[in-house]
């Protein structure tokens, strides 16, 4: 997808593209060996300074401009995870016209310096269809050494851009610059607490925008939040003049009505006639079925190849060849829904891991992912996914905005986040315990809706021939070495059942010793290992990022575990757990575990859900109680004591 | 009319096919694709004294489903050795045929190798459906007769029909060596005519490479492995790959001219090194550490610069290398040290070939440095780091070692593997329970290879990263508080690693009535290694033998008094045993639980592996056994 929106932004924005000056930038001839604190030594590696400088510059009597930016980072290596994370240099050439200078050197703690020798460095010269790199490994480096590192290239002259100032490592200094002819106007904007950026005339009629920042942690990288897209970071545009934001979405809109949107069917007679073939038997009843009938047809058709190939953009050379980019596979359904007279929006996102959509500055990272959202059926279909259906939106992007184009005009909306009761894994175990052979036999029937019967559906159309056990293993009895499978069927495992959320099923049984201790002469049962290895937040150091999860979802148990004749079960009130979190007097997500006797037979009734898709920082702690209390439930046990 | 005859030929077969596909889908039920037929074939001519090598291959692949078009993505790798000369391409449908038009060359970026020359072009078929057959002919260019392309058949689809053959004009010497034919149809034939043989192979019913393999595919996948071992040109005997002497004498020329550049810093270094020291062994190993510690291992694989050490000094200069630079570091600096070293060439446990059976550069894919103490070779490996002087690095256990004496003379050795008494973890806990948390501390030992690996699990440890004992011991429960750590011993030099701490976990018992449950044994090594399903038909590779000693006393509380001890157990086998024993302290307030595991092999066959599946079983079963105390 990357490459195809790149494409289309070049495209959009290079008409705007205009010039600023250069400035060169070197490094000082006796490098200082920085002092640190021993907080700082602590670290494996840590940035002394990283600067940034943007240069746009107009030659002299001439109209074009041209894009100089230039990255210098001093950075302190203490221990040989910082040299391992810091010896290899990977400079990317992807829009690169020429490389002005590359430099590296060294400096030891007795003044000894190395500096980088230019022959060494090599070249990839396309590496995932995504450019080429200037590569190099640092010479001389060891611990207790810092290195500086200072590269220049000439770029493509594009009027956006964004710098990512936080990084894994910590940076005591960070200095972004952004120089210019004043004839060109600017916008930033800073994310994440980047602070505004000062503004100065600089002599020449130029002016340099210029934000430091002091003292950067490292990013952690945390579970169950979003770390790269709460790093540190700003997006700018430089331009003759600046369109106001609705301009620049108005434009995008256009391109993506001209490009997808207002595709004639009627120009692709073939294509239509082997799609009206390939569905000529199957049921239309509905525009969800056509939706999913075209879904079928281009995802057992077509192969979607990542290709910078123009060719494969077009719908004549992707019918006759049954292969298309990223692009052209959007054009494809496009091209068909029109056929068929559905209705859909074409919807740019992007991915809220990586970035938040942000309408109120336009930039490349809003656009990374490309989606057809179904007004009245409410759900999507992801195009490049090779199990294509209609869905709910990717985990990805729910939550997040993005912008619904569609032949009536656009909008900005939140993508919705699929209700907790639609994303279920529920459970209903009978487990028999055997006190002769000391062996467990269990019983479960399984149902997975939402997003959990997607990824189901999508595994087992891989694995049922490739690895079925594999696929057993991981669905049924995870965690459990030794579960000896005795029946195990799978029902509604159809791709476009997702349309209704119809739930994916399976029925199975299993033999395990594992699940039984033997004490002297009584049993301990170990249900709780039934329901998987769970995550656990036990060991943690303080948390940073706030609360972000992929989806709401529930899991719901329920047990009945008859008591061995000749046996009393013992220790059953540790099985109950209560925990819940409220956020504004909902429930946020919670943990609720219960049992009760009946002829014998121990019922045991639990739930795990997880209500709300953020939750802030403050609420880790608590959090932490529910996934642990789930952690803690898959670690509990019935003691059956002989009478 | 030869248009329509030609025409009249691809219906036909398509025809054919279509006819087939049922067939075929029948026959390969679990296969969304199948190659019909594998042609490869290498041709040795020679002129003037020099040798033209040119491989073909024709691949044609028969798609029985339209489920995973991603089949259609292929690729041909090429590099400095080997360049495609031509390629083309085509999908076959019963009415169309459709050219590959577009391929792109990508670099090959493989995981721990910062730079090669290994380029591929990659293209996706057009057109392909059920019934499709795709076409792949390419031509290679080899440049060096001792890199002759090997076929080794390594496909994710099953093949129907391999035609694997060399020809060569009857002055150059082929030779070949196979494995693993033994297990499929396979037949061989020796085509000679006036001024050419041919040695052809045909594989019928080749499976696909099968994903449960523990070790290396090189170990079972068919290999049709040929080489040069010389050639006559006007009366001369040229040699190529002759035999190890052969192969010896190539690797020597390739390094007669290395350490060309002054190299006095370096040997200043080495002698202020080893200043004042007298014994040999003192020297060596100060020189091992120093190159252990200060030089970075970063691989380079560019062309014969891969089958070339670096400079010396250039290495000690720049502080990175990779392994033959490393071993030539070290090699130059013991000998300034004056110490007899040879460089070494090897092939690591991923290489399942013998020098005598195979002369050639497949054999082997690692250097290191032999150095003759007390009259055995040890295999000083500087890649390794922290790997204590006197060890080889664990994956050239077993494996010859090419040790290079002089110009001329080389000796094979078998590295030998190292005994499980060299390479163990032992810990000693005190145990006690403050209500419901269990308080610990712990005393560790690890030496050899065990002390390797948590010496690579430090390095990359994160600061933050509070559980990082949990998981690098396999000790304690995922709530276990571990604190108060103490490294000891830490130095490259130290053949000891030495770790306290203190531990506390909440909740740990289970508490029944007058009941206290408690499970002593803190270690969780072993628990997930049951091999299972289709693993079990496959050897399974123990990276090192180990042996693990677990001493734990704890405490009984004042008011409780033991009620349950779980009774001793063992598992004894040859390759594998554990014994577990409980002691009751005669003023019965400390029960001590002695756990021992040894594993003395570097591999279960799967004639062993029910045993080993029983062992694994036994030991957690006896591993989660409980303690009762009853309230006095």
């Amino acid at each position: 997808m990357r490459t195809f929106l790149s494409t289309l932004l070049l495209i959009f924005i290079s008409f705007s593209a205009s010039a600023q000056l250069y400035k060169s930038h070197d490094w000082v001839e006796d490098q200082e060996f920085y002092e640190l604190t021993a907080a700082e030594q602590e670290e494996s590696s840590i940035a002394i300074m990283e600067k940034y400088l943007i240069q746009y510059y107009q030659p002299v009597l001439k109209k074009s401009f041209r894009l100089f930016e230039t990255k210098h980072s001093i950075i302190r290596i203490n221990t040989d995870k910082g040299i391992k994370n810091h010896n290899r240099v990977y400079i990317p050439m992807r829009n690169v016209k020429q490389v002005i200078d590359i430099k590296a050197r060294v400096t030891q703690s007795n003044g000894e310096v190395n500096y980088l020798d230019k022959n060494n460095i090599k070249e990839l010269e396309n590496v995932k269809n995504s450019g080429g790199y200037k590569i190099f490994a640092i010479e001389g480096v060891t611990t207790n050494s810092q290195l500086e590192i200072i590269y220049t290239l000439e770029n493509n002259t594009i009027n956006l851009g964004s710098v990512v100032v936080q990084k894994d490592y910590p940076v005591k200094e960070a200095i972004v610059i952004i120089r210019k002819p004043r004839v060109l106007k600017y916008r930033v904007k800073g994310y994440n607490g980047f602070p505004s950026m000062q503004t100065e005339k600089v002599a020449g009629k130029k002016e340099a925008l210029t934000a430091t920042l002091y003292n950067i942690d490292g990013m952690t990288d945390e579970k169950s939040a979003s770390p790269t897209a709460n790093r540190m970071k700003v997006s700018y545009q430089v331009a003759m003049g600046i369109p106001s934001d609705a301009v620049m979405w108005a434009r995008l809109e256009a391109n993506i009505k001209t490009n997808y949107v207002d595709i004639r069917p009627r120009r692709h007679n073939a294509l239509i006639n082997d799609y009206k073939k390939f569905v000529e038997t199957k049921s239309k009843d509905s525009s969800a079925e056509i939706i999913n009938n075209i879904c079928e047809y281009i995802t057992t058709t077509y192969n979607v190849i990542h290709t910078p190939s123009e060719e494969l953009f077009q719908l004549k050379h992707i019918f006759a060849q049954k292969q298309a980019t990223e692009g052209g596979i959007i054009r494809l359904y496009t091209c068909l829904l029109n056929s068929e007279n559905i209705d859909y929006e074409f919807v740019l996102t992007s991915d809220r891991f990586k970035h938040k959509f942000d309408s109120t500055f336009f930039s490349r990272s809003n656009l990374q992912t490309a989606l057809l959202f179904f007004k009245n059926e409410k759900k999507y279909v992801e195009p490049e996914d090779i199990n294509a259906r209609l869905n709910f939106a990717p985990t990805e992007t729910i939550g997040n905005q993005g912008l619904f184009i569609s032949a009536n005009g656009r909008r900005f909306s939140k993508i919705e986040t699929p209700k907790v009761e639609d994303n279920i894994i529920q459970r209903d175990y009978s487990i028999s315990v055997d006190p002769e052979n000391l062996v467990a036999t269990v019983n479960c029937n399984q149902k997975n809706t939402g997003y959990r019967a997607t990824s189901a559906r999508g595994a087992y159309k891989y694995l049922k021939t490739k690895d079925i056990n594999e696929f057993k293993s991981f669905t049924a009895a995870n965690g459990i070495e030794d579960a000896e499978f005795r029946t195990f069927e799978v029902e509604n495992e159809m791709l476009s059942l997702a349309v209704n959320n119809t739930p994916i099923g399976f029925d199975y049984s299993y033999e395990a010793e594992s699940l039984i201790d033997e004490v002297n002469e009584d049993i301990m049962l170990n249900f709780g290992k039934v329901i998987g290895s769970q995550n656990e937040l036990y060991q943690e150091s303080k948390r940073v990022n706030p609360i972000e999860l992929n989806s709401l979802i529930a899991y719901k148990y329920t047990f009945s575990i008859p008591i061995p004749d000749g046996y009393e079960a013992k220790g059953l009130d540790d099985i109950i757990i209560n925990r819940t979190v409220e956020i504004k007097n909902e429930i946020a997500c919670q943990f609720l575990s219960s049992y009760s006797i009946l002829d014998n037979v121990i019922t045991i009734n639990a739930i795990e859900s997880y209500n709300r898709l953020t939750m802030p920082l403050d609420y880790y702690d608590t959090y932490k109680d529910i996934v642990n209390a789930a952690y803690d439930f898959s670690k509990k046990s019935i003691l059956f004591k002989k009478i | 009319m030869k248009t329509l005859i030609l025409l009249f030929a691809i219906f036909s077969s398509a025809f054919c096919f279509s006819q087939n596909l049922e067939i075929y889908q029948t026959q390969y039920p679990k296969d969304d694709v199948i190659t019909l037929s594998l042609n490869n074939h290498i041709d040795i001519t020679e002129s003037n004294g020099n040798l033209s090598i040119k491989e073909t291959v024709i691949k044609k692949n028969y798609y029985l489903t339209n489920q995973r078009l991603s089949h259609a993505n292929e690729s041909v790798s090429y590099n400095t050795f080997n360049t495609i000369k031509s390629i083309d391409a085509y999908t076959e449908n019963k009415d169309s045929k459709n050219n590959v038009s577009n391929f792109e060359n990508l670099d090959v970026i493989r995981n721990g190798i910062f730079f090669a020359d290994q380029k591929k072009k990659t293209f996706s078929f057009p057109n392909v459906k059920e019934g499709s057959i795709t076409t792949l002919k390419y031509v290679k260019t080899i440049s060096d007769p001792h890199f002759l392309p090997s076929f080794i058949i390594s496909d994710n689809t099953p093949i129907k029909t391999a035609i694997l053959s060399i020809s060569f004009p009857n002055n150059v010497d082929v030779a070949y060596t196979t494995f693993n034919l033994e297990a499929i149809d396979s037949n061989f034939e020796i085509i000679k005519d006036k001024n050419k043989t041919t040695y052809k192979w045909t594989l019928n019913s080749v499976p696909k490479i099968n994903s449960n393999y523990d070790f290396h595919p090189l170990y079972y996948i068919p290999q049709v492995i040929v080489y040069i071992k010389s050639y006559t040109t006007k009366g001369d005997l040229q040699p190529i790959l002759s035999d190890t002497a052969g192969l010896y004498a190539w690797y020597k020329s390739l390094i007669n001219n290395i350490n060309t550049t002054d190299q006095t810093e370096l040997k200043n270094t080495t002698l202020d090194l080893i200043k004042n020291m007298n014994s040999e062994e003192e020297k060596i190993k100060k020189i091992y550490y120093y190159v252990q510690r200060v030089i970075n291992y970063i691989a380079f694989e560019d062309g014969l610069n891969g089958f070339i050490p670096r400079d010396a000094f250039n290495i000690y200069s720049n502080k990175y290398g990779d392994c033959k630079d490393m071993a030539n570091l070290l090699n130059e600096m013991l000998h300034y040290a004056g110490i007899d070293s040879y460089l070494t060439w090897i092939g690591t446990r991923q290489r399942p070939y013998s020098y005598t059976d195979l002369p050639t550069p497949m054999t082997d894919n690692h250097m290191i440095t032999a150095v003759k103490v007390n009259n055995e070779y040890l295999f000083l490996d500087a890649t390794a780091k922290y790997l204590g002087y006197g060890f080889p690095s664990p994956f050239i256990q077993g494996k010859e070692a090419l040790i290079g004496l002089s110009d001329t003379d080389f000796k094979i050795i078998k590295v030998p593997e190292v005994p499980a008494s060299l390479n163990s973890m032992n810990i000693i806990s005190e145990l006690e329970l403050d209500n419901e948390t269990l308080i610990g501390h712990h005393q560790v030992k690890l030496t050899g290879f065990e002390k390797l690996y948590m010496h690579h699990k430090l390095e990359r440890k994160d600061n933050d990263d509070i559980g990082f004992l949990e998981s690098a011991l396999k000790f304690g429960k995922k709530r276990t508080l571990i604190k108060d750590v103490v490294y000891k011993n830490i130095e490259l030099e130290k053949d000891t690693l030495l770790i306290d701490f203190n531990t506390e976990t909440e909740r740990y018992i289970k508490r029944i009535e007058n009941n206290i449950y408690l499970q002593p044994h803190l270690n969780f090594s072993l628990k997930s290694e049951i091999i299972k399903n289709e693993k079990k038909d496959f050897d399974k590779e123990i990276k090192y033998k180990y042996q693990k000693s677990f001493i734990t006393t704890l405490s009984i509380p004042e008011e409780y008094k033991l009620q349950t001890i779980p009774e001793n157990s063992e598992f004894n086998h040859p390759d594998f045993n554990f014994q577990i024993r409980y002691k009751l302290s005669e003023d019965s307030k400390t029960l001590q639980i002695e756990k021992h595991i040894t594993v003395n092999t570097l591999k279960v066959e799967v004639k062993s592996i029910n045993d080993w599946n029983n062992f694994i079983k036994t030991f957690n079963k006896a591993s989660k056994q409980s303690i009762v105390l009853s309230n006095q």
